[in-house]
């Protein structure tokens, strides 16, 4: 299925954009139409990260007319090892900034607009308003149902891309011709079982393989050229090298664009709506959280405690807190690790942030072990807090 | 027959990128037989996955699926 143009051409491309654009220009497919049209476009990057590097990247240099970025986040050097728009010497910075800096730096003919700013339901409607299409490069769950629900109820396309580890996916969400981001995920996963990028990791040139998917696909539509990816979901396999394209469909029973939608504006609460940590977790670590603070403490003071890594194997290798056992939380969920457990000293649980040791404690405390705690902001606290020399990853 | 395929953590912990069954079983009754075949890694995978039956979303995972369905099993994941 073919689309007509997004945009409208722009009035006419100056001598120097001649210059410059020329290896589109000579393309037929594109022209100097295609190339007026970009010129006219407004694209919205909602994230400068992994993604939105190179999205915004090569879009810059594609000679989209007006950029927007939408970040809350400050560069940080756990970043630099695939968000490539920011350097060195952005460390501490916000990341709109410095993604607008490379950008002018790319591309001085770009109107670059910084939303330096979190993106909330008070505000996503409005800034979304300002622009032809929108680029998510975001990394949870519920911004990405709250960039869908905002799409769809404005009646904007998106293009949409997502990735883990050597796994990537790529689609064009646009309800008014086809699937949403709803219809292919009616509901977010359970909390906790769906580890994120920070948690599981990400192969840092895979964002360059999924984010030029995303930049494809937005010329596509600017400029009404080929075959947009609506209703068609890519997956790519960095590991076996494929890409295969599955055919995704309207659901006609979908909450948002369905044939009788449930949802009609967008939610209250889109942390709520994908549950940070399950209501068992939630439960389980009332009264039943120490700082990383306490934990010295009670390590100090000699107090008879087992301490509990729940991380992976391969997060325990880059930084442990002295004293801890490493126990996957999954060997702790199945139940296949609980004999480990000793019954006569206090348990304490960690991981990195807080999320997974939150998660492990309602099983700990399910099977027993009744006074056992878990520590808040886990490791990450451990080393702001007590031992700023560790690695921080 | 129903034709399983899966994608990317779904294919992992499957050790497979297809599987088939007989027509009739419901969703639920898949993921029990998938999970029997493959293991229990599968089946983790498999409560957090949607499950497109020819390229729609399911909702009632207790209906039986008809004969030559294909199932594109798809773990969610939000990295960006």
């Amino acid at each position: 299925m073919s689309l007509p143009p997004l945009v409208a051409p722009a009035a006419e491309l100056t001598v120097d954009e001649i210059r410059r654009y020329s290896r589109h220009l000579i393309i037929p497919d594109v022209g100097v139409d295609g190339q007026k049209r970009l010129k006219n476009a407004k694209v919205l990057c909602v994230g400068a990260g992994g993604l939105g590097s190179p999205a915004l990247m090569y879009l810059a240099a594609a000679g989209v007319g007006t950029l927007g970025i939408v970040d809350f986040d400050t560069v940080d050097e756990s970043n630099l090892q695939r968000q490539i728009i920011h350097g060195q010497s952005d460390i501490g910075r916000p990341k709109a900034e410095s993604a607008a800096a490379s950008v002018r730096e790319i591309n001085p003919y770009v109107n670059v607009v910084i939303h330096n700013t979190a993106l909330d339901r008070d505000n996503v409607k409005e800034i979304f308003s300002q622009y032809d299409l929108i680029v998510d490069g975001t990394d949870n769950f519920a911004t990405r149902y709250m960039v869908n629900d905002a799409a769809v109820l404005l009646g904007k396309p998106y293009v949409w891309g997502s990735i883990y580890r050597f796994d990537g996916q790529a689609s064009v969400f646009w309800a008014e011709h086809g699937p949403c981001y709803r219809c292919l995920y009616p509901e977010p996963p359970p909390p906790g079982m769906v580890p994120s990028c920070a948690e599981g990791g990400v192969l840092g040139v895979l964002c360059a393989s999924i984010g030029s998917i995303q930049v494809t696909e937005a010329i596509k539509l600017i400029t009404g050229i080929g075959e947009p990816l609506v209703g068609g979901l890519t997956v790519y396999d960095a590991l076996e090298m494929t890409y295969r394209k599955i055919k995704v469909r309207k659901d006609p029973a979908c909450a948002l664009c369905g044939e009788n939608p449930t949802v009609t504006d967008l939610l209250e609460d889109y942390e709520d709506f994908c549950g940070a940590v399950s209501p068992e977790a939630e439960e389980a670590a009332v009264d039943s959280t120490i700082t990383a603070r306490e934990l010295k403490d009670w390590q100090d003071s000699g107090k008879s405690i087992f301490l509990v890594d729940v991380r992976e194997p391969a997060e325990y290798e880059i930084v442990r807190i002295p004293g801890a056992t490493l126990i996957p939380k999954g060997d702790i969920l199945s139940g296949e690790a609980l004999a480990r457990l000793p019954q006569d000293r206090q348990i304490v649980l960690h991981c990195k942030s807080g999320v997974r040791s939150a998660e492990a404690l309602a099983a700990v405390k399910a099977a027993g072990f009744k006074d056992a705690v878990h520590v808040q902001g886990g490791v990450l606290s451990w080393i702001k807090q007590i031992d700023p020399s560790l690695p921080a990853y | 027959m129903i034709t399983v395929r899966y994608f990317a953590g779904a294919r992992a912990a499957a050790g497979t990128d297809h599987d088939a069954a007989p027509a009739g079983f419901s969703l639920d009754q898949l993921a029990v037989e998938l999970t029997s075949r493959r293991g229990e890694r599968l089946g983790t995978v498999l409560k957090a996955a949607s499950f497109l039956v020819d390229g729609v979303a399911c909702h009632d995972r207790s209906e039986a699926l008809p004969d030559g369905v294909t199932v594109d099993v798809l773990p969610p994941f939000a990295g960006g």
